[in-house]
């Protein structure tokens, strides 16, 4: 996606990303009991979107709306694994471009690779595939207001905060507020 | 190859025959038309000669079969239906039809489109039949959305109607065993005027290509607004007929005009509207000879109270260049609040990324004191 490519058609391949311990990857059928686990996790439901119940039937779902969002080459969604966890499914990460030659990031850790620096590794690591490969001028975050945690990881990641959207957010039926932040290439830490 | 045979087949009070050489007259007078010949491929059909050209060259076409379209009653010729490009070993093929001008409104397309297609499904064994119209001509898209046929997307730059420029066309298809009703799922948005005071909301017009180009080349619109495509008055149209289609339901374009004259003064839009989510982004254009009257926040705060009782969404945005301090007025006096500021978000006309505000307008805030 360089200078010459319109951004409203721009598109990316499939590709897996690492920095030799945290590895971004495609889903894998033996994820789905990770994944069900991770996503009825308390944190996860409070500040996520995640559907509610959550079972194996929604894990499946997900794992379809991965294959869609690559195959649309405009949202990639990487599962996050590193070494110490055996590979395991410890979160998701995405990344969705805007159409504009920008794009959008989220992410949601499992709780048993939470505090270890996992998801901090991850977003450097969309990050710089999305200035670097992707050519994008600015990358944007959005959470909850109050949402700390994911605050200080994008903080860590060099993220800038802009302002408060409100009502951004439809969460199962209730709106929430959102925060919101930008980084631009070179600010990446 | 030799030409197919065309059976007749009986069409809820239309008779669908083979096309003859004694059609010539009538189709003719099917041809002799504005939307026919901006439209459909009767467009070269001036005289009876070439009508006689047309009826001889499609009955020859061995991947073609074309009826003539009668009243029951009279026996008449009030349209004419055909499946072209029939691939038997894809089981492919492409519907197209044309009705007279003065038997518009009554369901022929749709009647005649319904019968064709089932012949193609049944009798031909298709499993696909697409039909494409040009996005200027929304009346095909209702008779598509009408008949099973769901839209599948917008293929750019297809054909060339003799302007010079080539138009975006939809792809509406249907596949063998799906019901012939109306489509479920697509959420276009219908088309609908607003009133906003002395000035009228209304979809984009053709007839507006003239004043269209001259906003848009305009300085300021060019550099805060920017539609590069538009070049002269062929991209214009090209452009004022993108806005004109709200078929995919992410975006409802209007141009705002002014009630006595007609005169277009502006443009206001919502776009990237997430129905799921109930969000949409607003932007606007003010034409050089509208300016200092008001006319981006009547438009917008009328626009916004259709978009919330209307769409029944709950949050809608506005982004502008910081270094456009006029917008913020425009936006803060249409109701939507300042919210903070998005740094170098948005590539504008100088091809520069700019700091932008956003603005935010909920459901549940108060109306603005116009």
């Amino acid at each position: 996606l360089d200078g010459r490519v319109d951004p409203e058609q721009a598109r990316f391949e499939r590709v897996e990303l690492s920095d030799g311990r945290v590895r971004l990857r495609s889903p894998s059928a033996s994820d789905l009991d990770d994944l069900v686990a991770a996503c009825r996790d308390t944190e996860a439901v409070r500040w996520t979107s995640v559907p509610q119940p959550y079972g194996p039937a929604e894990a499946e779902a997900f794992l379809r709306i991965v294959e869609e969002g690559w195959t649309s080459g405009r949202t990639a969604i990487f599962f996050i694994s590193t070494a110490e966890h055996g590979d395991r499914y410890c979160g998701a990460i995405d990344l969705r471009l805007d159409g504009e030659g920008g794009g959008e990031v989220g992410f949601v850790v499992a709780p048993w690779a939470r505090s270890r620096g996992v998801c901090t590794a991850a977003l450097r690591l969309v990050c710089r595939w999305g200035f670097d490969s992707l050519g994008l001028g600015r990358i944007e975050w959005l959470a909850h207001v109050g949402n700390e945690p994911s605050r200080r990881v994008a903080e860590k990641a060099g993220f800038r905060y802009e302002g408060v959207q409100r009502a951004k957010c439809l969460q199962r039926g209730v709106r929430h507020d959102a925060w919101v932040a930008g980084l631009l290439p070179g600010e990446l830490r | 190859m030799s030409p197919r045979p065309v059976p007749t087949i009986d069409a809820e009070g239309l008779l669908l025959t083979a096309l003859s050489d004694s059609d010539a007259d009538g189709l003719l007078a099917l041809a002799d038309d504005p939307e026919t010949r901006s439209w459909s491929s009767l467009k070269m059909v001036r005289s009876p000669a070439d009508a006689a050209d047309w009826i001889r060259e499609r009955v020859a076409r061995p991947d073609g079969m074309t009826w003539a379209v009668r009243a029951v009653d009279s026996g008449e010729l009030v349209a004419r239906v055909g499946l072209i490009r029939i691939d038997e070993e894809e089981r492919v093929a492409e519907i197209g039809y044309s009705v007279r001008a003065d038997r518009r409104r009554r369901g022929i397309a749709a009647r005649a489109v319904r019968a064709a297609s089932s012949y193609g499904f049944t009798e031909l064994g298709l499993a696909r039949i697409v039909l494409q119209h040009a996005i200027g001509n929304p009346a095909s898209c209702r008779v598509a959305l009408a008949t099973g046929f769901a839209y599948e997307g917008t293929a750019r730059a297809v054909f060339d109607h003799g302007a010079g420029v080539r138009h975006d066309y939809h792809v509406h298809a249907r596949l063998a065993g799906q019901p012939e009703g109306a489509v479920p799922g697509l959420t276009p948005i219908a088309h609908e005027e607003i009133p906003a005071g002395v000035w009228l909301l209304r979809p984009p017009r053709p007839e507006e290509a003239a004043d269209a180009l001259a906003m848009l080349t305009d300085r300021d619109v060019a550099q805060w607004n920017p539609a590069p495509a538009v070049v002269d008055e062929a991209s214009a149209r090209a452009w004022l007929d993108r806005g004109r289609d709200w078929t995919a339901g992410t975006h409802a374009t209007l141009s705002v005009v002014d009630r006595l004259s007609g005169r277009m003064l502006g443009n206001v839009s919502l776009h990237r509207i997430d129905r799921e989510q109930a969000l949409a982004a607003m932007g606007y254009r003010v034409a050089p000879w509208a300016r200092g009257q008001g006319v981006a926040t009547g438009a917008l705060t009328a626009l916004a109270g259709w978009a919330f009782e209307r769409l029944g969404l709950a949050r809608l945005e506005i982004c502008h260049a910081i270094a456009n301090p006029g917008s913020c007025r425009v936006a803060e006096k249409a109701g939507f609040q300042l919210e903070g500021m998005l740094r170098a978000s948005f590539v504008y006309g100088d091809g520069e990324r700019y700091d932008e505000h956003f603005h935010g307008r909920l459901r549940t805030d108060p109306a603005p004191m116009l």
